[in-house]
């Protein structure tokens, strides 16, 4: 049985053989270092395919390695374990930042100027 | 054309990878890089220097990865190869199932009708180890191919 299942292998092998002699590179062309199978042409769509996958790769790794801001919190909504000591009944805290120079946000008593007009 | 049958079997059935392989390895020889020594046939010890180049290669296996040029290669059907035999498709799709060394051992032995004693040389493992795994591989693909033979 063994015998014969060798002998059933022998003539796989030599057929795999035969065949691999119909596409082996030869020794020249191996040490010469010649692919035996051509190169395929470079034709205007794959050269254009193969810029747009660069092209789309290139905004990928762009957008995937831009820095996240370290936190993501609006300066108005900052608050300190201690600022509620600073609430008082029916205050109003203001939502953002004052720029300098404008006071119009804040119901403080009517500025020198406005008291002038008066 | 031998040799480059046992390359392609160190890399795992990759033609293509198996012409560097070769190249890499006739160089090698050339160069005075790898020396016959005369302690085994001429054949072995050719065999064993594919196989070690082999894998050297293997290792640097990521680059190739990188380079993305196997997956290249590998979507396109080269319509210039031959048409494969019907008993050889059936007998690779087989041996792909054994274990590395099961192939590598049966491949030596069938193939390049070396002895399991050169086999093994080739290999660099003790003549014990390359005996169980061509019996074991041996026994594994009957079992395989029967299996398909039955479908």
């Amino acid at each position: 049985m063994s015998d014969v299942f060798d002998r059933d292998l022998e003539a796989l092998f030599q057929a795999e053989r035969a065949q691999d002699a119909r596409s082996a590179p030869g020794f020249t062309n191996v040490l010469a270092g010649r692919r035996v199978v051509a190169r395929r042409h470079v034709t205007p769509l794959r050269l254009a395919a193969a810029l747009a996958a660069g092209v789309l790769l290139a905004v990928l790794v762009t957008r995937l390695t831009k820095p996240e801001p370290l936190f993501a919190i609006t300066p108005g909504e900052l608050r300190v374990p201690t600022d509620y000591l600073l609430d008082i009944a029916l205050s109003q805290r203001a939502g953002e930042i004052p720029r300098i120079g404008t006071v119009d946000w804040f119901p403080l008593a009517p500025s020198a100027a406005t008291r002038r007009e008066q | 054309m031998e040799s480059h049958a046992w390359a392609v079997r160190c890399c795992r059935g990759d033609a293509m990878e198996a012409e560097d392989i070769l190249h890499r390895a006739y160089m090698k020889v050339l160069a005075g890089e790898a020396r016959f020594s005369g302690r085994s046939s001429f054949k072995t010890w050719l065999f064993g220097v594919i196989r070690r180049t082999a894998r050297e290669q293997a290792r640097q296996g990521w680059l190739r990865v990188l380079r993305l040029e196997r997956w290249w290669r590998e979507r396109e059907p080269n319509e210039d190869a031959p048409a494969e035999d019907e008993r050889v498709v059936r007998l690779r799709m087989t041996l792909a199932r054994l274990s590395k060394r099961q192939q590598e051992v049966l491949h030596l032995v069938f193939y390049q009708e070396l002895t399991i004693q050169e086999a093994a040389e080739v290999l660099a493992m003790p003549v014990g180890t390359a005996r169980t795994h061509y019996e074991r591989g041996k026994e594994r693909l009957r079992q395989l191919l029967e299996r398909l033979e039955d479908r």
